[in-house]
């Protein structure tokens, strides 16, 4: 009777049930933990990441189980009503400046060629044999925007949620060593040191009515771009009118780092090692890459070809910026032009596209919705 | 490319639209991708996102031209 209970005891105890692979992704998620502590890459996300992933992996906990601790937010928030990205976009919204953007529209340009390593990633996704909705999942993670690829990602293809949010996190806080070797192929020292006239002051009023056109515009050509369009314009709105001030700041704050925990957390959660351990996995990180390198080369391309037409060159860095990631994309365009000239300023410039980036991700989002899934 | 249904391939216990990558039984890949509907998709999308934006762009250059104009002519009226 006691030897029966100590064998019932021992077998319900996880470690009985740890495979190889368990061990294989408390190794992955240690480096996550570790690359976001040491590095600082993405310490928001690839912390709550590499805890999920961990505690995951952990036979026999049920957090994922329908009804466990993780399962509830992951599926009433993340799959099943996709609350939390749009949540993340508000807090986003809150926290951007439009005026680089307002200032200098043609920089919207940028932010849509910039586009083009998506859909390359499409086509290469499909060619290794994933569907349209995964290739269309994979792909978007060129646009640089986690919460965009985790949104298009929870409708199309669930079951790749944890590799595709993983690659595009990880992409972004890989900005700075990615894009530098890219601008520099692509461009001539000479138009490195490209200097650009100083943006016009753009008015409050305009401010204010910014996120107003863009969500009438953007929504109503594109109506399932509007869950995270409107979410990012009205947390726009509350951040320029000057009269939500703690609206706007439970927005970029205590809002948006809730959300963030639980968001980090489920995203972590939905990689176990018998789901993450494919080779699909590898596939996605190897096309994100891809994606993100000729999102950048693109938008660097269509600087130098609107150079042709216009009468004040614009520096064709700010082309890379065009990949969301904001601000890393702009800032890396801005520690580029200094390495060729040291009084150059690209900065508020660059931050333009990268706005813009944002954008046309989510532009790109709501049209694979729309094709795809419509 | 033809799916198959899996329950709780994402370890959430549901039902999951799942590419050949996640069966391994089904060893069917590349043969069945619809590349009319994929080229569909680039033109129709990468198109989509350039018209969106320069329509947005078109349209910011307008209500910009618009408020500054109202701006001026408010101030020379005080």
């Amino acid at each position: 009777m006691e030897f029966g209970l100590f064998q019932k005891i021992l077998f319900d105890a996880g470690f009985m049930h740890l495979t190889f692979g368990n061990i294989v992704m408390w190794a992955i998620a240690l480096t996550f933990i570790t690359l976001a502590i040491t590095k600082n890459y993405e310490p928001l996300l690839l912390v709550p990441i590499g805890f999920g992933m961990f505690i995951i992996n952990l036979p026999l906990t049920g957090l994922m189980d329908q009804g466990g601790l993780l399962w509830v937010p992951y599926h009433y928030a993340i799959d099943h009503f996709d609350l939390i990205p749009p949540i993340i976009f508000m807090g986003i919204g809150a926290m951007t400046d439009f005026r680089p953007v307002l200032a200098n529209p043609k920089t919207l340009l940028l932010g849509a060629g910039a586009q083009f390593g998506v859909y390359v990633t499409f086509f290469g996704a499909l060619l290794l044999g994933f569907t349209m909705p995964e290739a269309a999942s994979i792909g978007i993670i060129g646009g640089a925007d986690g919460p965009t690829t985790i949104y298009l990602t929870s409708k199309m293809a669930p079951q790749l949620l944890g590799a595709t949010a993983v690659a595009a996190y990880s992409y972004m806080a890989l900005v700075p060593i990615i894009q530098p070797p890219i601008m520099k192929l692509l461009t001539t020292v000479e138009e490195r040191k490209i200097k650009m006239k100083q943006l016009r002051n753009v008015s409050k009023l305009e401010a204010i009515g910014f996120p107003l056109v863009a969500t009438l515009i953007i929504c109503l050509l594109i109506p399932a771009a509007a869950p995270l369009v409107g979410m990012m314009m009205v947390g726009n709105l509350f951040r320029e009118c000057g009269v939500v001030e703690r609206l706007s700041g439970t927005a970029q704050n205590e809002l948006i780092n809730i959300v963030t925990i639980f968001l980090g957390l489920c995203i972590g959660a939905t990689m176990p090692a018998q789901v993450f351990l494919q080779p699909s996995s590898l596939f996605i990180f190897f096309l994100g890459m891809i994606a993100f390198a000729f999102s950048t080369a693109a938008g660097i391309v269509l600087a130098k070809l609107m150079n042709l037409f216009l009468k004040d060159k614009i520096n064709p860095l700010i082309g890379s910026a065009g990949v969301s990631a904001v601000p890393m994309a702009a800032r890396v365009s801005q520690v580029v032009a200094r390495e060729a000239d040291k009084r150059n300023f690209i900065l508020m410039h660059a931050m333009g596209p990268n706005v813009a980036g944002t954008i046309g991700t989510v532009s790109a989002a709501g049209l694979f919705l729309s094709i795809l899934m419509g | 490319m033809e799916m198959s249904e899996s329950e709780g391939a994402n370890g959430t216990g549901k039902a999951v639209r799942v590419s050949p990558w996640h069966n391994q039984n089904n060893n069917k890949r590349c043969g069945m991708v619809d590349w009319g509907k994929a080229l569909e998709t680039f033109v129709v999308g990468f198109g989509g996102v350039f018209v969106t934006l320069i329509i947005l762009y078109v349209g910011i250059v307008i209500f910009s031209k618009v408020v500054m104009s109202v701006t001026s002519m408010t101030a020379k009226k005080e």
